[in-house]
């Protein structure tokens, strides 16, 4: 915004040379955003056009009978729900796991810091189902954590941690939780420290300086992360298959049977249409609420 | 299919992490934000599979070809000649199953006809994608017999010519107007032998009867009302052979239904993967389970306490097809004729415990492993053999009515 503002009066002012100098400059940046551009077309906005079009044309027909199905019958929606209600669940366990962690991170030396980070990257690079596999090991009845629960006396019966909504839970949130650490560690990183040190100088104990100093810094950094982890936990399958109860379906597994066994690719389409829209609903109120711009590191 | 679960698992991973990469540089390059799932069907398509060739055109089984003792010969493949040049695309599940089938399958093929063979991966995106565009790459293919009937109805395969394919000593529904069935499966009742060993359960009323057999249990819910239907009829009283008399009233699906409703509340898993009943079983999870007799037959050979219960098992098939629009049409009639000799199956079962769909093979099989097939004389008999027609006619709708019910 402030930027345009300096520079419009600027261009009008400006001599035909400079001008040229300008178009030239945008032309530049356009070539470099060409291949971006165009993978982006054809990577993506063709096949969600695809989609859309697969969903509502059947026999060359245009149809709603998709989507009235899914309004109709109980089923899509309630999983909807479900979706809806496990992907807030999982963002608040990272986020109540996850900045303690990134705040932790950002107060080392940038060496140890890095050390640090791989650690929580490691998960990043092991694959979803050997991870879903290790949980099965740890929470099943016969488990892991049962054995030395029992053993230690803490417990008489073994405790249910598996095929219901807590498996479900800690495995995604153990495959999400860097998408939280990861940006909000960038932006702790980019607080200034002496705004902390400036607060005590003026009399503000430490609770009260990251209270009203560093949260609201930090904040663009939790949003972000939020916004990444909820967004992909919409989407998640194979956790919740493996590890979940009978009802914790989410909508992923119905898309999927769909193409599977149904082979009806114009419900799945839009059954993923639905939650794509919806999706970008919540993406739109949070961005009026918190601006999205915020959280990538503009708007100061 | 048992591996097939595994490879749509392995793949779904693979896509879900490339999304999430491109996810992530997505969002942090232009502010775009869209969730990654309704991408899924749009990408499924477009799955890249790795062609492995073969060791296609040069006999591999042994350079001293011919009759040596040991080397499948199959009466009527005799011309090493008769498609050379050809080269046939199979497109199978991949893992054990593939491997079996290279042994007993493609390769002796290529060395008895001559034929160049290239493997892939099947996938059913991919084939519809393939035949709408006219570039059908696949010379034969692989999928579950159901699936297999909806592709056929949707035009999307080629009829089956059967004056090239010798079916006279198929069993019953093998042979399908786009679809021949190659190889049975079963989905069966399997239980832990030290819980239950003097007094097995001896069906599937045994398993909803909590009282006489208590301890958890472990149903399927990736296959869906398939199986869970039939199972609860004959749980219900139902003899098998009326099974799909009584599904197919109004009053026979609502009968099934009342009759899950009564083992709900002792199934402490609901299992999505093959792989899980026999581990469930193994680890002591769980003492009963509905479980592919294939991962059971695996786990029993590493000596897991575990037993099938074949009684009113449910006896399902794969089928091989050929895409639409295939460019060697005869090549892939004889190959699935080839596929379905006694010779070939029986060889097939050596090497992976799927079943013959070819009755004569079992005369070529010793009678330790025939225990163990789920088409072997003594084992069919007592099973139930799922109706693709009426799963064709219903799957969508029982399907629906079977995910309400299990998330309510």
């Amino acid at each position: 915004m402030t930027t345009e503002k300096v520079l419009a009066p600027a261009a009008t002012r400006s001599s035909p040379v400079s001008r040229r100098l300008g178009f030239r400059r945008q032309l530049g940046y356009l070539v470099l955003l060409a291949p971006a551009l165009v993978a982006l077309l054809v990577l993506f906005v063709y096949p969600i056009l695809r989609l859309l079009f697969t969903s509502v044309v059947d026999d060359g027909q245009f149809t709603l009978e998709h989507y009235r199905r899914i309004v109709e019958v109980d089923l899509y929606l309630r999983v909807l729900r479900t979706t809806f209600v496990i992907a807030v669940q999982v963002t608040a366990i990272c986020l109540v796991l996850g900045y303690p962690l990134a705040y932790f991170l950002a107060t080392l030396r940038p060496r140890s810091a890095r050390l640090l980070m791989i650690l929580v990257l490691i998960p990043f690079w092991t694959s979803i189902l050997v991870r879903t596999y290790a949980w099965m090991v740890l929470l099943q009845r016969q488990g892991v954590v049962n054995r030395w629960l029992l053993e230690l006396g803490l417990i008489d019966e073994p405790l249910r941690m598996m095929y219901n909504r807590i498996g479900v839970l800690v495995g995604m949130s153990h495959v999400l939780l860097p998408f939280m650490v990861l940006p909000t560690y960038a932006v702790m990183r980019g607080i200034d420290r002496s705004l902390l040190r400036a607060a005590a100088n003026l009399g503000a104990s430490p609770v009260q300086a990251f209270l009203r100093v560093f949260l609201p810094l930090s904040l663009p950094g939790v949003a972000a992360g939020s916004l990444l982890v909820f967004i992909l936990a919409l989407g998640f399958f194979i956790t919740p298959a493996l590890m979940g109860g009978r009802t914790d379906m989410m909508i992923a597994q119905l898309i999927e049977t769909q193409i599977r066994t149904e082979l009806n690719f114009a419900f799945a389409a839009a059954l993923a249409t639905v939650l794509l829209v919806i999706t970008l609903i919540v993406f739109a109120v949070y961005n009026r609420l918190l601006g999205i711009e915020k959280m990538f590191g503009g708007g100061y | 299919m048992a591996t097939e679960w595994e490879r749509v698992v392995r793949e779904l991973e693979r896509m879900g992490r490339l999304q999430r990469r491109r996810f992530l540089r997505l969002v942090l390059a232009s502010g775009l934000s869209v969730a990654s799932v309704g991408a899924l069907a749009a990408c499924r398509g477009g799955q890249e599979a790795t062609p492995t060739a073969a060791p296609g055109g040069a006999p591999a089984a042994s350079p001293t070809a011919g009759a040596a003792e040991g080397v499948l010969q199959v009466a009527g493949y005799d011309n090493p000649n008769k498609w050379k040049g050809k080269t046939l695309v199979f497109a199978g599940f991949g893992g054990a199953m593939q491997d079996a089938q290279r042994k007993a399958i493609l390769e002796p093929f290529s060395r008895l006809t001559g034929a160049t063979i290239v493997e892939d991966t099947t996938d059913i995106g991919k084939l519809k994608a393939m035949v709408d565009a006219g570039a059908v790459e696949w010379t034969v293919a692989q999928q579950g017999t159901f699936e297999s009937r909806v592709l056929g109805r949707q035009g999307y395969l080629e009829p089956i010519d059967y004056s090239m394919v010798d079916k006279t000593n198929f069993f019953a529904d093998v042979a399908g107007e786009f679809d021949v069935a190659v190889i049975y499966w079963s989905l069966i009742l399997a239980y832990r032998t030290d819980k239950f060993g003097n007094n097995p359960p001896q069906g599937w009323a045994d398993f909803w009867n909590v009282e006489k057999f208590p301890g958890p249990r472990a149903m399927d819910k990736v296959d869906g009302p398939v199986g869970n239907l039939e199972f609860a009829l004959m749980a219900d009283g139902v003899p098998k052979d009326q099974v799909y008399q009584v599904l197919r009233t109004p009053e026979g699906i609502d009968r099934a239904f009342r009759k899950l409703d009564e083992i709900k509340p002792h199934v402490t898993v609901w299992w999505e993967a093959g792989a899980q009943p026999a581990q469930l079983l193994t680890d002591g999870e769980v003492d009963m389970a509905q479980a592919w007799n294939g991962r059971i037959d695996a786990a029993q050979r590493q000596g897991a306490p575990i037993a099938i219960q074949w009684n009113e098992g449910l006896l399902r098939t794969d089928s091989f097809i050929v895409p639409k629009g295939v460019k060697e049409r005869e090549l892939a009639m004889d190959f699935i004729n080839f596929a379905t000799r006694p010779e070939v199956q029986a060889e097939l079962s050596k090497h992976i415990p799927y079943s013959p769909t070819n009755a004569k093979a079992f005369d070529l099989l010793p009678a330790d492993l025939q225990a163990r097939l789920p088409s072997a004389p003594a084992q069919k008999e007592k099973q139930l053999l799922a109706d693709a027609s009426f799963w064709l006619e219903n799957l969508d709708r029982l399907t629906e009515q079977f995910n309400d019910w299990l998330t309510r």
